[in-house]
């Protein structure tokens, strides 16, 4: 039998080395743990980004089960040069999905790490693994009846807690901003050895899961968004399930609204009157979300027009936006709340107000209110179906939550998108001071048009956003690089110089976050 | 209804179908043992899954016409989580089945993503969007899928339809290929041809030659619009 021959190899690495390497890992995790076979490694490489799937196919993919056999994997790495692109659950759909950054790259699955290590019902504290999926941990909890909530983004069953937080992600509840609930990780670096963060490093702490800070530098947020560590533990903070919970949607009519919007909810969501990260969610991303395709109203190319967008609203009972927030705690806190905010709708002169009674079972309220709830469901994969063809891209630029700044961004999102003949399909998820301005880039990947379309219509995004002073908080893997350029050389430099300090050989995922010892020219 | 309880009632057994063109493959892949192997492998059973509408019909034609000895199972999708459950259990529990199907887009997703974290070998995967003047096809696949590849784009040609296809062949340096025709004046059934051709080729993965899949009947939809398709061996 001749020796296997590869047919995508890592940058710089020959067939020979390639496969000493892969020897390697195959006596260190068993055959069935190397995959290295195309029919392995295809459903690795299905990407939502208008670029080709060879560009991000991965020359094999491992799975571990301990922090050893990690520790063994980097060493093997650092032997060969191989570079490792570490996923979680990997269902990180419209920011890369589970592809490696760049063509050749390892992937290492850590989807059978999928430990729920201990959940503490009066701390309201979870330690788990990378594998460890949103609606596990669900069933968990449910399944011990602990009246404890989740925090969880859109895709919640199938995506995990501790993916969603290394790349900062957002929920709905009152613990959206999921990175500032983090509490506690564990970290293999590049030279095999095991960091604790916090008070994780004490001899015989059992405070790792309550206080962040530890003593010295914090260093948790130096291993989000990043490639200096492969995170094999992560602790979080649970919110107590209230005694009552009252989701709400208030529908806008008029696209122009969005400014008094934020200006009438802002005030309530600093105060904490509001208490989760509310949603307010445009036409197009609602029609989604109630299952509507665009062929049932429009057969045309392009962008969808004003009129049939219109229709659509009318039809499905949805606003141009589309509020959604919840009130939590006692009967006594929700009414004095519900006061205050049903007040200050009145004193604005528009906006409806829909409470889940008068919603009942219709969509995409009851979705809404189960993800505010911490519940998982996979309805607004439905997005995927309002133009269909597989095309997603995340465009997710920062702003101020004031309204002239909301207004100006979607703007000039929906002018450029429009340019391209792609819809303006857009949500703003309010923290507290800021907003992530989410824009799904939808496009038909099989239609060579709209393929190159849809690319050019996000480098320009990013080139005029960047020229009105905005940047995005995360992007998907084709366009790491010219976003990291957004954040200014200095960044790019220090980033690069611990790069250099954690990781020389340069083996854990090059290329994260535009972070690259061999491409840098800083 | 949960479910599992949808599931059964929905599912349609369908045992021991024997389609056109048997006796000739079957007799050139016996004379080859490495496709004899292939051949062998068609007997497992297969788990078909489409999207509960009407435009599926062309692609359960196909697949109910194809070859091959094993059980065959129809199953429709939904995004509702009690499927997803249910599937993401199925999947990881059964040994040794085949799953093909055609689905939107955010169905199929969902099922490509089930099959990865199952670890289960994907032969292909399918992107395709197709009006009534054109069809665009983005097929990514493996060895195992060259026959039903081959058999799609050589009816697309033969039916005449206008059409974009582009293939990305993995395992051997992930090679592409293009296929691009112009033309008009096709007929309705021709034009929803593809997704029997397409049915019956998933059906029968591994054969390096497929016989020739039935016109589609008169009086189905053609399919029209954005679909997922995909093959995977649990």
């Amino acid at each position: 039998m001749g020796e296997q021959k590869f047919d995508v190899l890592p940058r710089g690495v020959n067939q020979q080395a390639f496969l000493k390497a892969v020897e390697a890992f195959r006596k260190l995790l068993g055959d069935e743990n190397v995959l290295t076979k195309p029919e392995q490694l295809i459903a690795y490489m299905k990407i939502m980004m208008p670029v080709d799937e060879a560009e991000h196919a991965p020359s094999a993919a491992l799975t571990a089960t301990t922090v050893e056999q990690i520790q063994a994997i980097v060493k093997i790495c650092n032997e060969y040069r191989i570079p490792i692109w570490t996923i979680s659950t990997g269902r990180n759909f419209g920011y890369g999905s589970a592809a490696p950054h760049h063509r050749g790259q390892i992937i290492l699955d850590l989807k059978k790490m999928n430990k729920i290590l201990h959940v503490d019902p009066e701390l309201c504290t979870a330690l788990v693994e990378p594998g460890v999926t949103y609606q596990q941990l669900y069933d968990y909890l449910q399944a011990h009846d602990l009246p404890l909530m989740l925090s969880m983004p859109a895709p919640s069953a199938i995506a995990g807690p501790l993916g969603n937080t290394m790349d900062r992600g957002v929920g709905y509840t009152p613990y959206g901003e999921h990175f500032l609930m983090q509490c506690g990780m564990e970290v293999v670096l590049a030279n095999g050895e095991v960091l604790r963060t916090g008070m994780g490093g004490v001899k015989g702490d059992n405070s790792w899961q309550v206080f962040k800070w530890g003593y010295g530098p914090t260093i948790d947020g130096l291993f989000t968004q990043s490639n200096y560590g492969i995170c094999t533990k992560m602790g979080f903070w649970l919110m107590p399930r209230p005694p009552v919970y009252k989701p709400f949607s208030i529908k806008f009519d008029s696209e122009d609204d969005i400014a008094d919007i934020v200006e009438v909810l802002r005030p309530l969501r600093i105060a904490q009157i509001i208490p989760n990260a509310l949603v307010i969610a445009n036409a197009l991303w609602e029609a989604g979300g109630a299952n509507v395709r665009r062929t049932q109203y429009y057969e045309g190319q392009g962008v969808t027009p004003d009129d049939v967008i219109e229709r659509i609203c009318a039809d499905k009972g949805i606003g141009q936006w589309n509020v959604y927030a919840a009130l939590y705690g006692t009967r006594e806190q929700v009414a004095v709340n519900w006061q205050i905010v049903t007040d200050a709708i009145k004193a604005l002169g528009k906006g409806a107000i829909i409470t889940e009674e008068e919603a009942g079972d219709t969509e995409p309220f009851k979705y809404r209110a189960k993800l505010m709830q911490g519940i998982p469901n996979l309805q607004e994969f439905g997005l995927y179906n309002w133009r269909g063809g597989g095309g997603s891209m995340w465009f997710a630029p920062v702003s101020q939550a004031r309204g002239s700044e909301t207004s100006k961004q979607m703007r000039l999102a929906k002018k450029i998108l429009n340019k391209y003949g792609l819809d303006y399909v857009g949500e703003f998820i309010v923290g507290w001071r800021d907003m992530h301005h989410v824009i799904d880039v939808l496009c038909d990947r099989s239609d060579p048009a709209e393929f190159k379309a849809a690319y050019a219509c996000f480098q320009e995004l990013l080139d005029e956003f960047e020229r009105q002073g905005y940047a995005v908080y995360r992007v998907n893997t084709a366009f790491m690089e010219r976003v990291a350029q957004s954040y200014g050389p200095v960044k790019r430099r220090v980033e690069h110089a611990i790069k250099r300090a954690l990781d020389p050989n340069n083996i854990l995922a090059p290329g994260k976050s535009g972070i690259d010892l061999e491409t840098f020219k800083g | 209804m949960d479910a599992q309880r949808r599931l059964l009632l929905k599912g349609m057994v369908v045992g021991g179908l024997s389609g056109p063109g048997l006796i000739g493959s079957g007799m050139s892949l016996a004379n080859d043992p490495a496709k004899s192997a292939m051949h062998a492998e068609s007997t497992k059973p297969i788990l078909a899954l489409v999207n509960d509408r009407a435009e599926y019909s062309a692609f359960i034609q196909g697949v109910q016409a194809a070859d091959h000895s094993g059980s065959l199972q129809l199953h429709d999708t939904s995004l509702g989580l009690d499927f997803l459950l249910t599937l993401q259990r199925h999947v990881q529990d059964a040994r040794g089945e085949y799953i093909v199907g055609l689905v939107d887009d955010a169905c199929g997703t969902l099922i490509v993503e089930l099959a990865r974290a199952a670890g289960a070998r994907v032969y292909w995967l399918g992107q395709h969007a197709v009006s009534l003047d054109r069809s665009h096809h983005q097929l990514l696949s493996s060895q195992m899928a060259d026959g039903c590849a081959a058999s799609l784009i050589q009816q697309l040609v033969v039916h005449g339809a206008s059409c974009d296809l582009d293939r990305q062949s993995a395992g051997r340096g992930i090679q592409s290929s293009r296929l691009t025709q112009n033309l008009c004046g096709v007929a309705d059934r021709d034009r929803g041809q593809w997704a029997v051709d397409l049915g019956h080729g998933l059906a029968s993965l591994g054969r390096t030659v497929i016989p020739a899949a039935p016109r589609m009947d008169a009086g189905l939809m053609p399919a029209t619009g954005h679909f997922i398709s995909f093959a995977f061996e649990i």
